[in-house]
């Protein structure tokens, strides 16, 4: 992450152990930011079915099952500097798999999301460890050729029913609590448990020195072979557990949907995963959730009021790009200093 | 739908607004019926002839059903799946339709029926074709008024089997309903003698040159050629086909969609003399038929295409049987949903515009009359349709299992 000087909004950290090290410093403000955001976050998560009508519920399944999956592009986009068009893909693949397991094959649905979230794993790192040696524009264009790749062969596959797709998937089965997935709040609890145990895996890759190194080859690669690093591996892994994040989120799709067909793999969600990135915020671990939970709900909103809603997509993109730097996350974050910091009276701790 | 409806619906939950509204409303009986279709993607034409027939069919009932007012809340499908989930979510969650209908994609079909037996809310798909939508996927939640494509060309194949032609060859574009339209035929075709020596299917949407499909048809020596191809790639197929001269020795049959009345003009006189199958034709003599045009043209000022037919049937199964089922249940909407597409499936729809159609009760897909069509030039000098006959319909492939 960039450490900006927006670290220093919350004027209380004071660890004893991190006293002489600002690097300590920073990264303990960094965590006991974290934990700060995500506790509000979960609250309001947990308390908003309580709140809206059966709509919304839906509605923001959708919005988390986003969230897993702009997270995951975000830890190739915000944190290793990659930029991946074939994610919908590795999103179709594990909503394929689920599907087939559980209705075709008659798996349980708790195995089949297994088997989606393994399978998407090995797929995208075997397809990380072949693009990731190209960058810029030839490893934009290699991911988007993989996606088409799966699409064509989704496409094909005449007992999935091809182009029409397949439904009547069952959600997973809850019973054993005595709970019905079929009911969008429990569905809704279900996508939340996934969403926060999805959270807490990312959160402890970009803060593991796994992580530290993608940020280094975001910032300079070269320096980092330079240092004895071999980048190709971590970007390939890095390229796999976003492929994985994917493929969970698809898997959760599908039982959302109760469907799937092609139209998942197609590369405009790829491309719409992408700016939901880069509104909610790149640079932030939260800011990709913010961007899906702002497309899902403006896009709902928009909708209705006119048929042409993607150009005001357009036009809101670009606002943010040039007015929001570091999107609606970074936004909120400067403005969340601005206010405390005056509320604390300056309570300015930079040494 | 405004704004301001939107947000009291997001407090739903809270019930605070809600009660307010829900007692004024209380005074009038309405009824809640979505119109969820493709109105944005390559559909949006078929998906606004769809509606325009619904706002006939609505204005020819006042307005009402069985004593309720039918309020018309309207979405678009976008022709993506996700976002008819989302949309037939919104539709039953947050408007409370009672039924909905209407939609163009088979995809979107296909999966609007799997939202539609799990929230248990009645759904009459209105153009989709897939074979699986009342086979495999069927539900006691789900009717069609649509025909199948196994159905439509099961009795095209027998059909030209008995007059006779002995070999066909099958071209079409590769993906799931020229894979179901294939299967269809040839169905048909072979159940009555004929035999398809060829099966053709090209890749969709990036054929261009269909010159090499045809050399080998050509080198099969067969008596016809079937095609199932719509939209630019029809109008290419037809007019390359009359360049290679084969039109006397190797006519290019299919239904309705290779000669379809949009593209005559981009055919630019090739398409003169063409035969084809269809379930609807302007051209048709009937008094129901003649009571649409007039209707029709009264309201829009044109005369109705095969589209607009189609939604009107998917309008008037669902209003009347929404009547229906309202009366059998002494008034009141019937709590059991299942019940209005238990009683829109027993209509027996004797003045339809498409002719007196009814719906198989043991899949809810309706039962078309079909009619063999040839394209002449009128006294006006302007191409149209001559029925040549009509023929049986064919059978619902099948695979449903409805509980």
């Amino acid at each position: 992450m960039e450490n900006t000087d927006d670290d220093s909004w919350h004027p209380l950290v004071e660890g004893d152990e991190s006293r002489h090290d600002p690097m300590d410093r920073a990264a303990a403000r960094d965590q006991r930011r974290f934990l700060t955001i995500a506790l509000i976050g979960l609250a309001v998560l947990i308390a908003l079915p309580f709140v809206v009508g059966d709509y919304y519920v839906s509605l923001f399944s959708e919005i988390l099952i986003f969230g897993i999956l702009v997270s995951g592009v975000n830890l190739l986009l915000g944190y290793t500097g990659l930029v991946s068009l074939g994610h919908a893909s590795f999103m179709g693949l594990g909503a394929y798999v689920t599907a087939i397991a559980a209705s075709l094959l008659g798996y349980p649905v708790w195995l089949s999301m297994l088997a989606s979230i393994l399978i998407s794993l090995l797929i995208a790192y075997g397809v990380g460890l072949l693009s990731v040696r190209t960058k810029g524009v030839q490893f934009l264009l290699i991911t988007l050729a993989f996606g088409q790749m799966f699409h064509a062969i989704a496409e094909k596959t005449r007992f999935t029913g091809g182009d029409d797709g397949m439904t009547n998937i069952p959600r997973i089965d809850l019973g054993f609590i005595g709970l019905d997935a079929d009911q969008d709040r429990v569905f809704y609890f279900f996508v939340l448990v996934c969403f926060v145990v999805a959270m807490l895996i990312l959160r402890r890759v970009v803060e593991s020195p796994f992580g530290r190194v993608l940020v280094g080859i975001r910032e300079n690669e070269k320096r980092m072979l330079a240092m004895g690093y071999t980048t190709f591996p971590y970007k390939a892994l890095a390229f796999g557990i976003s492929g994985m994040l994917a493929g969970l989120a698809g898997s959760l799709w599908v039982q959302h949907g109760f469907f799937v067909n092609p139209h998942i793999m197609t590369w405009e969600l790829s491309g719409e995963a992408l700016l939901m990135v880069i509104i909610g915020g790149s640079q932030s671990f939260f800011g990709p959730v913010l961007g899906a939970a702002f497309y899902v709900l403006a896009k709902d909103l928009l909708s209705e009021i006119t048929e042409a809603y993607l150009m005001f997509f357009g036009l809101i993109f670009v606002l943010v790009v040039a007015f929001f730097q570091g999107g609606l996350a970074g936004f909120a974050s400067r403005f969340a200093e601005r206010f405390l910091n005056r509320k604390s009276d300056g309570g300015e701790d930079k040494p | 739908m405004t704004l301001v409806r939107k947000i009291t619906s997001l407090f739903a939950g809270a019930g605070m607004l809600v009660a307010a509204s829900g007692a004024a409303l209380a005074q009038e009986k309405t009824v809640k019926v979505g119109l969820l279709s493709d109105f944005s993607g390559v559909f949006a034409q078929l998906a606004k002839d769809v509606e325009d027939a619904w706002m006939l069919a609505l204005e020819e009932r006042g307005g009402m059903v069985a004593g309720y007012k039918v309020e018309i809340v309207k979405e678009d499908s976008e022709n993506s799946p996700q976002a008819a989930v989302q949309k037939a979510n919104k539709l039953i969650k947050s408007d409370n339709v009672t039924i909905f209908g209407g939609s163009i994609s088979s995809g979107v079909g296909i999966a609007l029926a799997g939202v539609a037996d799990k929230e248990k809310t009645p759904y009459v798909a209105g153009f989709s074709i897939a074979d699986a939508l009342t086979g495999k996927f069927c539900s006691p939640y789900v009717a069609r008024t649509s025909f199948s494509a196994n159905a439509l060309q099961a009795a095209a194949g027998a059909y030209w089997a008995k007059k006779g032609v002995k070999t066909a060859v099958f071209m079409g574009p590769d993906y799931a309903a020229g894979q179901a339209m294939l299967a269809g035929f040839k169905n048909g075709f072979e159940a009555a003698g004929g035999k398809v020596v060829l099966e053709e299917l090209t890749p969709f949407k990036t054929t261009k040159d269909w010159g090499p499909s045809l050399l080998k048809a050509q080198q099969t020596g067969a008596d016809m050629i079937y095609t199932f191809y719509a939209g630019s790639e029809a109008v290419q197929v037809v007019k390359q086909h009359a360049a290679f001269g084969m039109q006397e020795k190797m006519p290019l049959r299919g239904a309705m969609w290779i000669y379809d009345e949009a593209l005559w003009d981009a055919m630019g006189g090739v398409e003169i003399g063409a035969i084809h199958v269809t379930n609807y034709t302007n051209a048709l003599d009937t008094e129901a038929s003649e009571r649409f045009e007039k209707a029709f043209e009264a309201k829009y000022g044109r005369l109705p295409v095969a589209s607009n037919a189609m939604g009107y049937t998917n309008a008037v199964a669902i209003f009347d049987g929404l009547a229906k089922a309202i009366e059998d249940n002494g008034g009141n909407l019937p709590e059991d949903k299942s019940k209005i597409i238990a009683a829109l499936a027993s209509l027996k729809l004797y003045s339809d515009p498409r002719g007196p159609v009814h719906f198989n009760s043991s899949n809810n897909a309706m039962q078309d009359e079909l009619y063999m069509v040839q394209i002449v030039k009128g006294d006006d000098g302007k191409p149209h349709h001559k029925v040549i006959d009509t023929l049986p319909y064919g059978e619902d492939l099948p695979g449903c299992n409805m509980q």
